[in-house]
């Protein structure tokens, strides 16, 4: 017998190109390829069917709210899927390039979870007293 | 003049056979575009209802390690179909797609049956408790009763056993 967990939530984390919390990508070239890994953990108390939607983002692009619980409004430019159990991690390659030349990249990671009763993916999930999201991100410079 | 003719259908003819694998898979892809699309949607609709099952057994006490497997296999598949789909490969992308739905129904089944057989535990564990509670409750209400007489009789016997002590008798005398 386990006792309830107080909170439910995830996590989603990016980690280098080795996997670790180390070494991010800060600077890259026009269409080079950006390697990086996506760590995502479920302890919603079930399993629970994952979305990573990675969207990338120049500096006026709207990074998702918190507040409102609203995602990024750029496009999702991959998309990754997987199936977690409760208190289970995985982590996924991620390879990306950005073809045009610029700063302040954001390379944006959005945790969606499939919802049974919608029936379909959403991003605002319910801890247990309030609704949360859960998303990272990276900065980029591409120069030319 | 007829050995010309016959030339120049042979020439044809060769030239339509050896040029039919070229134009083959844009006929072949035409036909089965609807059918990859079927096949897709098929396989995604059921990895739902997989998953939609897989939820169901786990609340109902199951271990769902196994099936978690199955139903990533089951993506991994999905995905590789929608891969093939998008590069062309239509007859691998439909290859995929099934062997996703495959894996995606054996789940349902699966979890299923795990279901059922976790309600069964859960209600056989809720018997064995009740069954057990009462067990115990009639067990210290027998040890109980016979305890008490025990204690009774041993306190009777000792009462009966006590003897008159003289003690602090003057000698008048």
């Amino acid at each position: 017998m386990l006792p309830k967990p107080a909170r439910y939530f995830f996590e989603i984390y990016p980690l280098g190109p080795e996997g670790m919390a180390a070494n991010y990508p800060t600077e890259v070239a026009a269409g080079q390829l950006i390697n990086v890994w996506i760590g995502v953990s479920n302890h919603m108390g079930r399993i629970e069917y994952l979305l990573v939607h990675v969207k990338v983002g120049a500096n006026a692009t709207a990074i998702p709210d918190d507040r409102a619980l609203t995602p990024s409004s750029a496009t999702s430019r991959k998309q990754v899927e997987c199936f977690l159990m409760d208190n289970q991690t995985q982590m996924f390659p991620v390879t990306l390039a950005i073809s045009r030349p610029g700063i302040n990249y954001n390379v944006m990671f959005e945790l969606w979870y499939y919802n049974e009763t919608a029936g379909g993916f959403r991003f605002p999930w319910y801890d247990g007293s309030v609704y949360r999201v859960a998303w990272s991100q990276i900065w980029i410079n591409v120069t030319a | 003049m007829r050995g010309t003719l016959a030339l120049i259908i042979i020439t044809t003819f060769v030239c339509i056979t050896l040029s039919l694998p070229l134009f083959l898979p844009y006929f072949v892809a035409a036909n089965t575009v609807p059918e990859v699309d079927k096949a897709i949607r098929d396989a995604n609709e059921n990895l739902v209802d997989a998953f939609t099952a897989v939820v169901a057994a786990e609340k109902s006490g199951a271990d769902v390690t196994v099936l978690t497997a199955d139903l990533n296999k089951a993506l991994g598949l999905l995905n590789e179909a929608r891969g093939c789909y998008e590069k062309g490969d239509y007859s691998l992308a439909i290859a995929c797609a099934d062997n996703s739905t495959m894996i995606s129904k054996g789940i349902i089944q699966d979890a299923k049956a795990l279901r059922e057989r976790a309600v069964q535990e859960g209600t056989f564990r809720g018997i064995v408790t009740i069954v057990g509670a009462i067990l115990v409750i009639v067990a210290v209400c027998v040890l109980g009763y016979f305890g008490w007489r025990w204690w009774n009789q041993r306190s009777y016997k000792k009462l009966m056993e006590m003897r008159v002590k003289e003690v602090g008798v003057a000698n008048s005398g």
